[in-house]
């Protein structure tokens, strides 16, 4: 292999090589021999870092000295349903501080469950020349100044995407910061921002940028502006409404229609807070050419839903609530062949009892109908082994499987059994699922199947299953390619972590909480494996002050590089508090 | 499914593969013995049920029963004495299955269980008994996190059931512009016979017909028509701000949208 690099010239390999996107591959790259790892890390110009604190910005900088476009992900995923405290970390300061000296170049930044100040956006804005795009998910800890200091200071941005972040919202003027000269924005999405925006500065930059392809309003957007805002950019593919009430005026109505029918690009409609039903045909124009529609925002009920998507044939990804019910989800099967993605949310997750019709027929029928179904998230009340069984042999294609059943430890509803079987016929039949999760009465038989059939799988997520530390050695001795578990009220063990400890170094992140893993494990753990950094998340004080044996409320346990972390508050604990922190 | 697969004699030669520092051996030791004692655990089990691969999931099997499958209690493979550097340790069964209250001090969870039918036939599967939430008739209701909802989506549905916007802010409440003021009120609705209740918008209608008129398409249009399919037969009842339950019809249009608070469609008895 050496000789044959040798062979190339170093530009030629180097030309090669940037023809390859995947992160996987690049690795594999860097693995050959001593002059690709070289010639690979020079050329590199996209990194994704899965854990923040799985290497140190340091360490990334030495490597790829030419990087262009950064992603990190931060928090662990249950951070998403508040399993982790405030002030846990996942700060980004470090790193754009660290990037600000050494990337002047850098264009892209994508962050996940961070915490982002306003000192950071300022720093972003300020010393990347030539900043095309950011997108925050699921950040926080930020305001509308530092989205200002972005919008003033970055003069080619093309994307400022903000989904589902917890922005501060101190006014609605940032947006009236992007200078008059500015023209250069592709993509805008501030669905998630609560306060007014300026329609008149959100009319001029619409005007003002010809590029504009995705915009996704917010609620308070008024409905009566948003046929001037379409008409100002008929070029739009991707658009999200802002609230969708009014009284019914014909006049605002035909201007509606007017405005969607002269978007001739639009694939893509979300958002319609607050939907008047009968302002919902303003956008059967587009319908025909609807390939993603996410109206999970939307309370609409069943008969309008189904009016709806019986006109969306191209349909490929639709999310939306249970009022969808299942007779929505029949014309969904009987319409939507191009389906792919579905994703179905409660409307009242709290409530005793279902307040509409949805139950795992509806799944059924989609599985049935729509061939090319291979993402799916349902949240329903009742399941059935035959359902799950039926679900996966209709369709094996499936990469992601995740049921909530909402009540823990459902049984099936018709035999009042555990659903081990159906949900493994899930990981049976579907020989590439990559994401699963679990939910409902579920034994250490059903892990049994997952460790045997799950080959495949990346990321799993249970809560409240199982009967013991079998189950857990199951999932940890047999998913080969396992990268993120996640448990939360199950009741594994020491047994299983230590005996699979080894796993734990080929993986990102394990997560457990309400489990029964002690303390006496997590310190055995961090002793004997320095390159993983095993973290006790408990409020009641210091873990050491209890006995040994007692189980640990939350254990985050990852690979790093980087050592342990020194930005920990006071309720998370590292095990090796005698070792000396590894630095780079 | 083969034994083999499932025992993974692989894994153990990688467990050999690590450098064999001194300090490591008796680690590495603990592990062999550990997973000795789960591979025993596990051979037992296929012993037991050996699932066949050729016919897949068949449900006329009785394949998952819900009992243990060791034909023991699962607690006694929690109970085994772990003894990593030859430190002696509580057992298991002391530090987590002493009493009720050893529950309540190490769970981190709160989880209304109101103790009904359904708790009662789950609790011979043994699987309340292993795990370590305990059972609480405080909060109201809801688990920490679960179900997995997004912090973000839960404020927004949160918002959706404060009958209304939820929040004072927003656009319409201040619009001076035409003196629109559009607030959706949602209301529960409820049909006897019928499980499953609707959430309604009254500010979408204009009188008691189009209400009336709506609810009985809803309603019918759910599988649940056993409930007699002449409109004549049944009647709106709705609660007012003082609890109250009132036939809908009596009072104006417009008072009866300021003071209802949830509805039901009952049917009339024909022998009254």
């Amino acid at each position: 292999m050496l000789r044959m690099a040798s062979t190339f010239p170093e530009d030629v390999l180097e030309h090669v090589f940037s023809f390859i996107q995947c992160h996987k591959d690049r690795n594999s790259i860097s693995m050959v021999c001593k002059s690709w790892y070289e010639i690979e890390r020079w050329c590199r110009k996209r990194v994704f870092v899965g854990n923040c604190y799985a290497v140190s910005p340091q360490i990334v900088i030495r490597r790829f000295p030419e990087v262009r476009s950064v992603e990190l992900k931060g928090k662990p995923h249950f951070a998403d349903f508040s399993l982790v405290p405030d002030g846990w970390g996942g700060y980004v300061y470090p790193w754009i501080l660290a990037m600000a000296s050494a990337y002047p170049l850098l264009e892209e930044i994508r962050l996940k469950r961070m915490v982002v100040t306003d000192e950071s956006l300022e720093l972003i804005s300020k010393s990347f020349k030539n900043f095309k795009v950011l997108v925050l998910m699921t950040c926080e800890g930020f305001s509308t100044d530092g989205l200002a200091a972005i919008a003033a200071n970055c003069r080619n941005l093309k994307v400022l995407d903000l989904r589902e972040s917890d922005v501060e919202d101190l006014n609605g003027h940032w947006l009236s910061h992007f200078p008059d000269t500015y023209t250069s924005l592709v993509s805008l999405n501030i669905a998630c921002l609560g306060s007014e925006v300026s329609v008149s500065a959100l009319e001029r930059l619409v005007d003002r940028c010809l590029n504009l392809r995705t915009l996704r309003l917010n609620r308070p957007v008024p409905l009566d502006k948003h046929a001037n805002i379409l008409r100002r950019a008929p070029q739009l593919v991707e658009f999200g409404a802002g609230c969708y009430t009014a009284d019914l005026r014909s006049e605002v109505f035909s201007s509606l229609t007017g405005a969607f029918s002269s978007c001739t690009e639009l694939k893509s409609l979300s958002g319609f807070w607050d939907v008047v039903p009968a302002y919902l045909p303003s956008v059967y124009p587009t319908c025909s050419r609807l390939t993603s529609l996410n109206l999970s925002y939307a309370t609409i009920q069943c008969d309008d839903l189904t009016r709806l998507i019986s006109q969306c044939h191209n349909l490929q990804k639709l999310w939306v609530l249970d009022y969808i019910e299942d007779s929505g989800l029949e014309a969904l099967a009987d319409t939507c062949k191009d389906l792919r993605e579905l994703r179905v949310f409660p409307s009242e997750p709290y409530g005793p009892e279902p307040n509409v019709s949805l139950t795992e027929k509806g799944l059924v029928s989609v599985s049935e109908g729509c061939p090319k179904l291979q993402s799916v998230l349902y949240f329903c009340r009742q399941m059935t082994n035959a359902a799950l069984v039926t679900i996966a042999r209709n369709r094996p294609n499936m990469t992601r499987f995740r049921l909530c059943i909402m009540e823990p430890r459902t049984p099936d509803y018709l035999t009042n059994q555990p659903l081990d079987v159906g949900f493994g016929a899930i990981v049976e039949y579907c020989k590439d699922l990559q994401r699963f999760s679990l939910s409902g009465l579920l034994t250490d038989r059903c892990f049994e199947y997952i460790g045997t059939y799950g080959k495949k799988l990346e990321m799993l997520s249970v809560a409240f299953a199982g009967n013991s530390d079998l189950g857990l050695h199951h999932v940890l001795s047999g998913c080969d390619s396992l990268r993120k578990l996640e448990i939360r009220d199950c009741p594994f063990g020491d047994k299983a972590l230590l005996a699979n400890a080894t796993k734990l170094e080929t993986m990102r992140s394990l997560w457990m909480s309400s489990c029964s893993v002690s303390f006496g494990a997590c310190k055995l753990l961090a002793q004997k494996f320095p390159q993983l950094n095993v973290e006790v998340i408990d409020e009641r004080g210091p873990p050491n002050t209890r006995p040994e044996s007692c189980p640990v409320e939350r254990l985050y346990i990852y690979r790093s590089v980087a050592g342990r972390r020194l930005d920990m508050p006071g309720f998370v604990w590292t095990m090796d508090e005698d070792a000396p922190p590894r630095l780079t | 499914m083969q034994a083999s697969t499932l025992t993974r004699p692989i894994q153990s030669i990688r467990c050999l593969q690590w450098p064999l520092a001194a300090e490591k051996i008796s680690f590495i030791a603990l592990i062999f013995e550990l997973r000795g004692k789960i591979l025993m655990e596990l051979q037992l089990e296929l012993a037991l049920s050996v699932p066949d691969p050729t016919r897949g999931f068949d449900l006329n099997t009785n394949a998952c029963d819900g009992k243990d499958v060791f034909g023991l209690d699962p607690r006694s493979c929690l109970c085994v004495e772990s003894t990593s550097h030859g430190r002696h340790k509580r057992s298991f069964e002391n530090a987590f299955f002493k009493s009720k209250d050893s529950f309540k001090e190490v769970s981190l969870l709160l989880w209304n269980g109101h103790p009904n039918k359904e708790d009662d036939d789950r609790k011979d599967t043994n699987q309340r008994s292993l795990c370590p939430i305990h059972i609480n008739g405080g909060e109201e209701n809801e688990v920490v996190g679960w179900p997995p909802i997004k912090s973000w989506r839960k404020k927004h549905l949160h918002g959706l059931q404060q009958d209304g916007l939820g929040s004072d802010n927003y656009w319409m409440e201040e619009d001076e512009d035409d003196g629109i003021v559009f607030n959706p009120k949602y209301v529960k609705v409820k049909m006897e016979g019928v499980p499953i209740a609707r959430k309604i918008d009254v500010g979408l209608y204009n009188s008691y017909q189009t209400l009336k008129t709506a609810l009985i398409n809803m309603f019918s249009n759910s599988c649940y028509q056993k409930c007699g399919n002449s409109n004549a037969s049944l009647t709106l009842t709705y609660q007012d701000k003082e609890g109250d339950w009132l036939l809908a019809g009596d009072l104006p249009w417009q008072t009866f949208l300021e003071s209802v608070q949830c509805m039901k469609i009952i049917r009339r008895q024909s022998s009254n």
